[in-house]
Formats: structure tokens, C-alpha cells, sequence
């Protein structure tokens, strides 16, 4: 399983991915024009790619350098993904609820989870190609 | 169709929920959710313990709506994903459905997603899609419907007035996207999916001990341990013969006892319990775990067994009297109320450790009928207003009434208690207390929006 080899076009596909998702949230509930968020979205990059990236390498990377069996992608996927997604679900659930449902947080839970689900796909689908490749 | 099917969902999901509270949308939400599950896949009304499940469900639903507390929520919320994991593989134990039903819910498009990409042979070419077919479908008759409303808005003054009071403000981005979520949802419950080394696990292991899969003893190993389980479990037994004794002289001395030395009694009595049963189960578990199961002369450390399992009923038998003396004087709460339960869990695990070590079951049997029991007891416990089943005891029967605990219970029993306030001879401050609160209820329930009603709205109506 050889995924882990490319992760900064992962990373960076997560960023990108929870910026959108997340602004679309947010400017959903109140839309504002203007130069002024389109800067705060651009800004907001930088600390959305660190926060997405130590969630994918001290998450989900951990679970494919530790992994003893030479499992490849489907197999990966197979075997921690469901784990994974439920225990994800369940601290987003609690962070919500804890929250008292308050919509920055159910937005940030919901950015959080969808980006962290693709990343597994995007890292189990890199590994697929390279497996492929070498055979 | 399905798609059609799902986006009707979706819509309807957004219109139930979307910035609204609990109440009649989850069940709404509830025969929603079956009559998908049904259309999607007709065979589940044909098979009963896929009935029973939708009953369970179904059920939950309603109780949302009578008498709406986080109990009746979280049964919900439980019973549905047990019945989706039941639709992801029927065979599983409960504990698995439920698993499956979670994984469903939250990630299948993810994971089928994930298989279609990975799949290597795909014999069926993808369909592409029509899009002049779709345009035509959606586009034509829209065009015709708009053509039509401007028409009859001149023709007729009634209908151009009805035509401005639709208010479809509430269509915004936001909502678009709560309607994705719901789209979502119902895409993931109408295509089930397993976890699969679990389930797979689960389903390949039965319910008994199968003797060539233990680790063999050697005879002498197996002789010593039954010596040993005999030993310490009659010992054990004679010690709680003891404690039974004295606990039986202490019960007469309960009428004679304070409130607050009834309740340390019953207390520490109870937390004493918990431990010491749950030592009782592990220590037979062990001595059960393998060899000792088919040893030819396991009669008697089978028979100790039995005899302390009888004998720890027999101490929650007696701890449920001091409970039940504590709820006669002071009547119940929900700390009390969670004492018979607890009780009824322990007695519960102890007979199921006995059927486990009669009939030869492994530690899986214990785990499923267990699960299967906590599941019907949370759905049957839901059926019930405890706020109010409490109040009406506490004022009725109890020697004693707290009636501060009885204000701060959920609103399920305002209209009880302000009845009782209305009847009894109560001093101002409790009258004060309770029409503040019921005031508050009512004026919450009139800013109920539709999807937010529960039961109590339709009372004051009428």
C-alpha cells in the first residue's frame, strides 16, 4: 500500500475541498459581497490545509504505516473505513450536540466529516493506481 | 423512478426539519423513512422480523409525538439505524444491524462510490445520461405550467390572489443544500451496505461451543480447575448465604429507618451489587470458557453455579424490596427508577449466564441475547411518560412529596401538575412555581411551528 507516498496533492485536494464546502455553509446562511470575504476565504486556506492535514496524516495516515499485512487499497477500506467513518460521526455528533446544535459548529462538523470520508477515498484510490502500476 | 422517489424524500426531509425543532416532523420523519424502505424493497413487509423491526420503529415514531422526551428520541434514533442494519443483512446480531445501520446511514454513497472505482470489470457499459430527454421532461412542462399561471392569473382575480399568497421564500442556498443532506440520507438507507469482516464474522459464528475449536487441557489441568471452580464457588456460596441472612434480619429494621439512612442503604446496597454480580458473571464465565464445558464430571461445579446465580437473584430480589420501600415512602424518581432497571439488567445477565453455561453456549450467545434484551427494553421503556407516570404516583401514593423535583421534570407533566395545583392546598410559592411553568409550557407550545407539534398542542386547541 503505497498511498501514503503522495499525500501533499491529497492534502492539498482536502484543503480545497473543505474550503469550499465549508464557505458554502457559511455564506449560505448570510451572503456577503465584497472584496473583503473573498480575501477571509483566501486566507482562510492556510489554516483550514493545517488543520486538514494534521486530521489525514494523525487519523487516517497512521492506520496505513501501522498496518503489519500488505493489504492493498480495497482491502484498506475494507477493513478500517467503516471503523473510521462511525467513530468520526460519533465525535462530530458530540461536538454538535455539545454545541447545543449551534450552526458554526454543525457547519464546521459537517465540513470536518465529508472532508475527512473523501480523503480516505482520494488515499485508497492513489494507492490503487500505484498497485495497479506495479503490476 | 428511484431518483424521482429519492428527490420527493429529500424535499419533503428539508420541509420537515429545516430550522425546525423535534417533534411531529421526526414522526412524520418515521413513515417516511418505511414507506421508502418498503417501496425500495418490497420484500421486507413479507418477512417478519423485518416487521417487527418497523414496528419498533413505527412506534418510537408516535411516542416522539405523544410525549416527547430524550428517551423517546434517542429510541428513535436507535430503532432506526437497528432497521437499516437489518435491511444491510438480516442474519446479523442486533449489534451488528445496529453497526451496519450507522454505516449505512453515514457513509454508503462514499463506500459505493469506492467499490464502483475500484471495481476492475465492469460488464455493464455506464448508461450515459439523456440530457435532452431530462430537458424535455422538466423543461416543457414548465414552460407550459408558467405559460398557463400567467393566463389564468389574468383571467380570473381569486386565482391571481392565491398564486401571490405561495410564499417560497424559504427556498434559499441554504435550504438547497439541507435538501442535498436529505437527498443524501435517503440515498444511503435505500442502498445497504455491511461492515464487512464483521458481519461476515458474526454470521459465521453460532450460538455454541464447538469442542474442536477450544484450546485442549491436558485431563489433569481440567481436573484441578473443576476442583477449583468447585471450591471458591461453594465457598463463594456460603458467604452469600451469610450476607443473605443478615440482609434478610437488616430488611425488618427498614420501616424504622430515616429517608436519608434508607437511602445510603439502598445506595451503597446497589453499588455493592453491581460489583458483586458482575464478578459473579466474569468468575463463571471463566470456569465455562472452554474444557470444563464437556468434562464428563462437571455436575458439580455446574451445580454451584446455578446455586450462586439463584443466590444473587435472590440478593436483587431483596435489594428491589428496599428499592421499592424507598419508592413507597418517597416516591419515584428518576435515580430510582434506574435502580429496577439496573436490577432488571443484572437478573436479566444472570439468567442468561445460566442458559449460557446449560445449554453449552459460547460468549457470543451471551452478548446477542443481551443486546436483543437492552433493545426491547429501550423501545418498551419509551413507551412510556415517565414524567408524568412519576408525577401521578409521587402526588397520589407517596407518604412524601417533593414537589420542587416534580417542577423541574420535562413539560410532559405540566398539565398534571397544574390539575393538582388547581385541586390541592398547596402554599403560594409551589402555586407561583407551577403556573410559571405552565404558562411557559403554553406559551412555547403556541410558537410551535406544524412540524414542531407534539400531542399537548392538539389538548389545548380543543
Amino acid at each position: 500500500m503505497n498511498s501514503t507516498n503522495n499525500m501533499m496533492p491529497i492534502l492539498l485536494k482536502a484543503a480545497l475541498f473543505a474550503t469550499v464546502l465549508f464557505w458554502t455553509l457559511i455564506l449560505s446562511e448570510k451572503f456577503e459581497k465584497g472584496y473583503f470575504i473573498i480575501a477571509i476565504i483566501i486566507i482562510s486556506i492556510i489554516p483550514i490545509f493545517i488543520i486538514c492535514s494534521l486530521a489525514v496524516l494523525y487519523t487516517i495516515l497512521p492506520l496505513f504505516l501501522l498496518e503489519k499485512k500488505d493489504l492493498n487499497s480495497h482491502e484498506m477500506f475494507q477493513k478500517y473505513f467503516p471503523y473510521y467513518a462511525i467513530i468520526i460521526f460519533g465525535i462530530c455528533c458530540f461536538f454538535v450536540v455539545n454545541s447545543n446544535f449551534d450552526e458554526p459548529e454543525f457547519m464546521f462538523a459537517i465540513t470536518v466529516f465529508f472532508t475527512l470520508m473523501q480523503s480516505w477515498i482520494w488515499l485508497c484510490k492513489t494507492g490503487n493506481k500505484i498497485d495497479k502500476s506495479k503490476k | 423512478m428511484k431518483n424521482l422517489i429519492l428527490l420527493t424524500s429529500a424535499i419533503l426531509f428539508s420541509t420537515l426539519f429545516y430550522r425546525q425543532g423535534i417533534g411531529l416532523n421526526l414522526s412524520l420523519f418515521t413513515l417516511l423513512t418505511i414507506i421508502v424502505l418498503v417501496i425500495n424493497n418490497k420484500t421486507i413487509i413479507k418477512t417478519k422480523i423485518y416487521i417487527i423491526k418497523i414496528f419498533a420503529y413505527f412506534i418510537t415514531g408516535v411516542v416522539v409525538f405523544l410525549y416527547k422526551s430524550d428517551l423517546t428520541i434517542i429510541a428513535n434514533i436507535i430503532a432506526f439505524f437497528t432497521l437499516i442494519g437489518s435491511i444491510s443483512e438480516l442474519k446479523s446480531s442486533i449489534y451488528i444491524k445496529f453497526m451496519n445501520g450507522i454505516y449505512t446511514t453515514i457513509v454508503a454513497a462514499f463506500s459505493l462510490y469506492f467499490d464502483k472505482q475500484t471495481t476492475e470489470i465492469q460488464t455493464v457499459k455506464k448508461n450515459k445520461i439523456n440530457y435532452v430527454y431530462w430537458l424535455k421532461i422538466i423543461g416543457i412542462p414548465a414552460l407550459f405550467l408558467i405559460i398557463f399561471i400567467s393566463l389564468y392569473r389574468n383571467g380570473n382575480p381569486k386565482f391571481n390572489e392565491l398564486i401571490l399568497k405561495i410564499d417560497f421564500s424559504f427556498i434559499n442556498l441554504q435550504w438547497i443544500l439541507f435538501t442535498g443532506l436529505g437527498y443524501y440520507l435517503f440515498y444511503n438507507i435505500t442502498n445497504p451496505i455491511t461492515i464487512d469482516p464483521a458481519t461476515s464474522l458474526d454470521l459465521n459464528t453460532g450460538n455454541y461451543l464447538n469442542k474442536n475449536e477450544i484450546k485442549h487441557l491436558s485431563p489433569k489441568k481440567i481436573k484441578e480447575e473443576n476442583k477449583l471452580g468447585i471450591v471458591l464457588l461453594y465457598l463463594l456460596n456460603a458467604l452469600i448465604i451469610l450476607f443473605l441472612i443478615t440482609d434478610v434480619l437488616y430488611l425488618s429494621e427498614l420501616y424504622q429507618m430515616t429517608a436519608p439512612e434508607l437511602s445510603k442503604q439502598v445506595h451503597t446496597g446497589v453499588n455493592a451489587l453491581i460489583f458483586s454480580n458482575l464478578l459473579a458473571i466474569a468468575i463463571i464465565l471463566y470456569f465455562f470458557r472452554g474444557n470444563l464445558n464437556f468434562y464428563d464430571k462437571n455436575k458439580g461445579i455446574k451445580n454451584a453455579s446455578f446455586l450462586w446465580i439463584f443466590l444473587n437473584l435472590t440478593v436483587i430480589l431483596i435489594t428491589a424490596i428496599k428499592n421499592m420501600e424507598y419508592i413507597n415512602s418517597f416516591g419515584f424518581t428518576y435515580k430510582r427508577i434506574g435502580v429496577l432497571f439496573f436490577l432488571m439488567a443484572t437478573s436479566l445477565g444472570l439468567m442468561s449466564t445460566y442458559f449460557k453455561v446449560q445449554k453449552t453456549k459460547n460468549l457470543w450467545y451471551l452478548f446477542r441475547k443481551n443486546t436483543q434484551i437492552a433493545f426491547a427494553v429501550l423501545i418498551l421503556s419509551s413507551t412510556l411518560n415517565w414524567d408524568k407516570f412519576i408525577t401521578y404516583y409521587n402526588i397520589n401514593y407517596a407518604e412524601q412529596l417533593d414537589l420542587k423535583y416534580l417542577i423541574n421534570l420535562s413539560d410532559n407533566n405540566t398539565f398534571l401538575l397544574k390539575g393538582y395545583a388547581e385541586k390541592g392546598n398547596l402554599n403560594n410559592n409551589d402555586k407561583f412555581d407551577i403556573d410559571v411553568r405552565h404558562n411557559n409550557y403554553i406559551r412555547k407550545l403556541r410558537d410551535n411551528s406544524w412540524q414542531e407539534m407534539v400531542f399537548d398542542n392538539v389538548k389545548i386547541t380543543e
